[in-house]
């Protein structure tokens, strides 16, 4: 009877919500990978084809040749992995400075950091290319680079300081009196001790940046500077979209950030609670 | 390991940052939008020739994704920066206004090629200029705007392919068959729908002047009232529900798979048809628009924007050199293909693929016919656009959700365009 | 020790700097536009002075209006709904059970996925004809008609609210479940001794540690959904006749589509202080979310 009764339970409370969440998220998922197997004339059809028949591969190869796609990929890879650093970099001193420190001006900061997140990238496009322009930046990588780390560390500090605010003071203190420097600190403590913290920012980081798209179209002029989300765009034509590619090119640009939230995982599993405790 | 990753990463990013190419040649940036990977494919062959024939002149091309406003957005941006290309396609008239393009005129009046063109195109690229009429692109291919039917289903309802407006109203509900999911024609109701509507009620009206002389708008005239009620009046109980908010790429979907008859769009669509109909030529068809009720048939003013050269670059010559290549002969031809496009080039138009074309032909019919008026289209003013997209559009949709009449509507849209008119007459004076 | 004092503004300097170019001044930029006319309709006298009058036109605007109203709705729908299954999922996801670490990567997909691919993905399910999500309905006969999601004016607000809920769980999802790792095992399992029931545990034991990863990223992500504009535009364009327009479309209609940057600038100041607003309210009633001031 116990058992029964905790069966129910555990199948109402847990495995019929994890259920229901699962399809939600993957339906339109497995859709998109479908389309992307099909063959250009099943896509568009008065009944709907779940499983390609026959599957082919045509649209993955045909985004990644004749779409410049692996030129895109490597772009938007550079741009992804430099930016995180910077993101995560300046996040960690940010969350740092914000939590250990009581200084003057503190508050404003935070507040600077949450202004900047207010408006809609379109309406600075303009202001933004004459800065870039003044400083020589347009066509350049480094003007992304830029723009990406500016607008993604204000949440990424805010998440780091609520992680660093988890690490008790007497471990930075400890090390201080052994003789270590507040940057040593950091780099020595800090990182190892708030890695799941750091490695979810870096999901959020690169992921954000991975994805973009508006800057990214507006502050390149050479086609062979554009990043994968435009590179996607040329998939949606005048007259028609090639949704059979558009599909491929995205799963094929989820690659890199499942491979890094598989790698992440494993921090999100072990816990932070454990290493404080050790 | 990890440090020095980072370091390597932080050198990578310096040393591209500092990496400049220097170049003797003389190099001309051209900017193009809506272009897709089979366009991008078409440029690089096209500019490979050009630079063959001109080895002192590099091209820099730039194939910009999505749709034209997004590539008008770029080039809003580049303007506004002074960071423009030598030479872009589509020649807006609210750049014309504000005096980006660099005039053709001279250009043009020592050009050889000229002859090959038809006069009437060089016009509709001056038109968008109504002060001064100067010639502010180059024209190289133009567009038709048609309906697309299923003649199999056609056959099927024994029924001939319409000629009148009437007779295609009276087809619609004929080629209805709700139990199986079809419909007769299926209604822009999604963006560009205001622009639709306007290039259909002048068609059935016969209507040809945009403003009468004394600057009254002819948009809400009786006869496009009572168009747009039977137009509009069709929807729901001839087409689908969901045509409300369809833009072009839904309206494409809905007659590809198999559940629309007809559907108004232009010649461009084609190769998306042939490639989902596999081909078969059975099943799609372009029909030219039917013949107003005044007997003779209008189309909207022929938009052929062409390349223009921007007044800032410093390359005028090269800039003229490429342009004046690319509209005619192989170069137009090869792109008008894969646009789907009539060329206008004289020597281009009985190329081989125009006449494997079926659609083409429907499009030249309508180009040579005596029938054929056009209606002026106010492309010359720059708020002709943004008036349809941002005011008519919506209003659109309140008709056929029957938030308003048709008249209302109408009478609106034909104030906002007069006040636009005022405007415009204003500022240019 | 005089290093130290020092030693915080040190840190912050390098992101100081870079919000200051990149970020204060286009902002600044764009107030100073906003007092200034800049449109298609007058473009011999862009650039003029005039005032405050872009200001006096918004606050005569219908549409405007309609659209901050729009724009609540949307915001206050997908805050909640995110943030509600959000939690869930974490809870769901923290559990231990067989393919944990697939059902954590199921549903950080969403979330991965292009922007471009999202909105024409939802756009196809959508559709009344050739859609899959009627299909499906269709076959386990909850209804018997084509539903037309994006056209039915009943309906277009839930289905764009659906479409943007799908990407937006796992923002929630994966901060929570982050978070939740910081929350001491032995705090949890002293609860657990004290015989606290699990609803009791989440609200006085968890939640509690779990605030202030909530409260900013509720914040942010309620500015982010007020601004979001490409699921909406993509799927409907705002209509049908506007009643999905949300501000950002209405600023992004008249400043790029309509070419009247002035008054763009005008609604896009608004934001700014609109939202600023917001965040100032916002956290002094939270008060940070921080739980050492509150203990």
């Amino acid at each position: 009877m116990n058992k029964l009764s905790r069966f129910v339970s555990r199948t109402v409370f847990f495995y019929a919500p994890l259920i229901i969440l699962m399809l939600f998220v993957l339906l339109p998922f497995l859709w998109a990978l479908s389309t992307s197997l099909k063959p250009q004339v099943d896509i568009i059809t008065s009944t709907i084809k779940y499983i390609p028949n026959p599957i082919t591969f045509q649209n993955y190869i045909r985004v990644w040749t004749r779409n410049n796609f692996s030129l895109f990929f490597y772009n938007s890879l550079f741009l992804s992995v430099v930016s995180t650093v910077f993101i995560l970099l300046f996040s960690v001193f940010n969350g740092y400075a914000l939590d250990r420190f009581k200084f003057k001006g503190s508050k404003v900061f935070t507040f600077t950091l949450i202004a900047t997140q207010l408006l809609p990238m379109i309406i600075l496009l303009v202001p933004l290319f004459l800065i870039f322009k003044t400083v020589g930046l347009i066509n350049n990588r480094m003007s992304l680079i830029l723009l990406y780390s500016v607008t993604h560390i204000p949440f990424n500090t805010l998440l780091m300081k609520a992680f660093i605010s988890k690490i008790p003071v007497e471990m930075d203190e400890a090390a201080m009196v052994d003789g270590a420097t507040r940057m040593k600190v950091i780099f020595s403590i800090i990182f190892p001790v708030a890695l799941p913290g750091i490695v979810a920012t870096a999901a959020f980081a690169f992921i954000g940046c991975w994805n973009e798209f508006l800057a990214a179209f507006s502050f390149m002029t050479s086609m062979d500077k554009f990043t994968v989300p435009v590179g996607l765009k040329f998939l949606i034509g005048e007259y028609s979209v090639d949704y059979g590619a558009l599909a491929a090119g995205s799963i094929i640009a989820l690659i890199p950030p499942i491979v890094l939230f598989a790698y992440i995982q494993k921090y999100l599993v072990e816990g932070l609670g454990g290493s404080v405790k050790g | 390991m990890k440090k020095l990753i980072w370091l390597c990463l932080i050198f990578v990013m310096i040393s591209s940052v500092c990496l400049a190419s220097p170049g003797k040649k003389e190099t001309v940036t051209f900017w193009m939008g809506a272009i897709t990977p089979e366009r991008t494919q078409a440029w690089k062959e096209i500019i490979a020739s050009f630079e063959k024939k001109n080895p002192d002149i590099k091209v820099d091309f730039l194939g910009v994704p999505g749709d034209y406003s997004a590539y008008k957005q770029k080039l809003d941006v580049a303007i506004a920066a002074g960071m423009e290309p030598d030479v872009s396609a589509q020649c807006y008239a609210d750049y014309i206004a504000r005096g980006v393009y660099e005039p053709l005129d001279k250009y043009v009046e020592h050009w050889k090629d000229k002859k090959y063109f038809p006069e009437t195109a060089f016009d509709s690229v001056r038109a968008e200029d109504a002060k001064e009429h100067k010639l502010y692109g180059m024209p190289s291919s133009t567009n038709v705007r048609v309906i697309w039917i299923r003649p199999d289903w056609f056959k099927q309802a024994h029924l001939k392919v319409f000629k009148t407006w009437d007779e295609l109203f009276e087809d619609i509900p004929k080629l209805t068959d709700k139990s199986k999911g079809r419909y007769g024609w299926s209604i822009r109701g999604g963006a560009a729908s205001g622009e639709t509507i306007e290039q259909l009620m002048y068609s059935y009206s016969g209507i040809t002047d945009y403003f009468t002389s004394n600057g009254k708008c002819t948009v809400n005239n009786p006869l496009h009232v009572k168009f747009v009620e039977k137009y509009l009046g069709l929807y729901k109980q001839y087409t689908p529900e969901d045509d409300l908010t369809k833009g072009w790429a839904q309206l494409a979907a809905g007659f590809q798979s198999g559940k629309c008859a007809m559907v108004y769009h232009n010649l461009g669509s084609a190769s998306s048809h042939a490639q989902a109909f596999n081909n078969d030529f059975s099943k799609f068809m372009a029909v030219n628009l039917p013949l107003s009720v005044k007997g003779y048939r209008v189309h909207n003013a022929l938009f052929s924007p062409g390349y223009s050269i921007h007044k800032s670059s410093k390359h005028k010559q090269a800039a003229w050199k490429f342009v004046s290549f690319i509209v005619t002969k192989e170069a137009s031809s090869s792109y008008a293909k894969v646009v789907g496009d009539i060329p206008l080039d004289s020597r281009d138009t009985q190329a081989g693929w125009v006449k494997e074309r079926p659609w083409i032909k429907t499009g030249q019919e309508l180009l040579a016919s005596p029938q054929t008026k056009y209606y002026k289209t106010p492309y010359y003013l720059p708020q002709w656009k943004s008036i349809l997209e941002k005011e008519v559009d919506p209003m659109v949709q309140m008709v056929m959700m029957k938030q308003m009449t048709p008249k209302e509507m109408l009478d609106k849209w034909a104030k906002m365009m007069e006040k636009a008119k005022t405007d415009y007459d204003a500022s240019v004076k | 020790m005089r290093n130290e004092r020092w030693f915080p503004y040190f840190l912050i300097a390098p992101t100081v700097i870079l919000i200051a170019v990149l970020m204060l001044l286009p902002i600044a930029q764009v107030f100073n536009l906003s007092l200034r006319t800049y449109s298609l309709a007058n473009f011999s006298e862009a650039g003029k002075f005039i005032g405050i009058q872009n200001f006096e036109q918004m606050f005569q605007d219908g549409v405007f209006f309609r659209s901050l109203q729009v724009t609540f709705k949307w915001v206050f729908f997908e805050i909640v709904l995110q943030l509600v299954i959000g939690i869930i999922a974490a809870l769901l996801l923290n559990k231990h059970f067989k393919g944990k670490g697939a059902a954590r990567a199921v549903t950080f997909v969403p979330w991965a996925v292009s922007g471009v691919l999202t909105s024409m993905l939802w756009l196809l399910l959508f559709d009344q004809s050739i859609g899959v999500i009627n299909d499906i309905l269709k076959r386990l006969l909850l209804i018997r008609d084509n539903v037309a999601w994006l056209a039915n004016p009943k309906l277009v607000f839930p289905s764009i609210i659906i479409a943007e809920l799908w990407r937006g769980i796992p923002f929630f999802a994966i901060t929570i479940l982050a978070a939740l790792q910081s929350v001491p095992a032995d705090l949890y399992e002293a609860s657990d001794i004290d015989g606290c029931n699990k609803t009791q545990r989440f609200f006085y034991i968890m939640l509690p540690l779990l605030m202030e990863s909530i409260v900013f990223s509720t914040l942010l992500r309620a500015i982010w959904e007020f601004n979001s504009v490409d699921m909406i535009f993509t799927l409907t364009g705002g209509g049908p006749a506007r009643m999905t327009m949300t501000l950002p479309i209405y600023l992004m209609q008249t400043a790029i589509v309509g070419g009247n940057y002035g008054y763009g600038s005008t609604l896009a100041a608004f934001t700014f202080v609109f939202l600023l607003g917001f965040a100032m309210i916002y956290l002094r009633i939270t008060k940070g979310g921080s739980i050492d001031e509150q203990a």
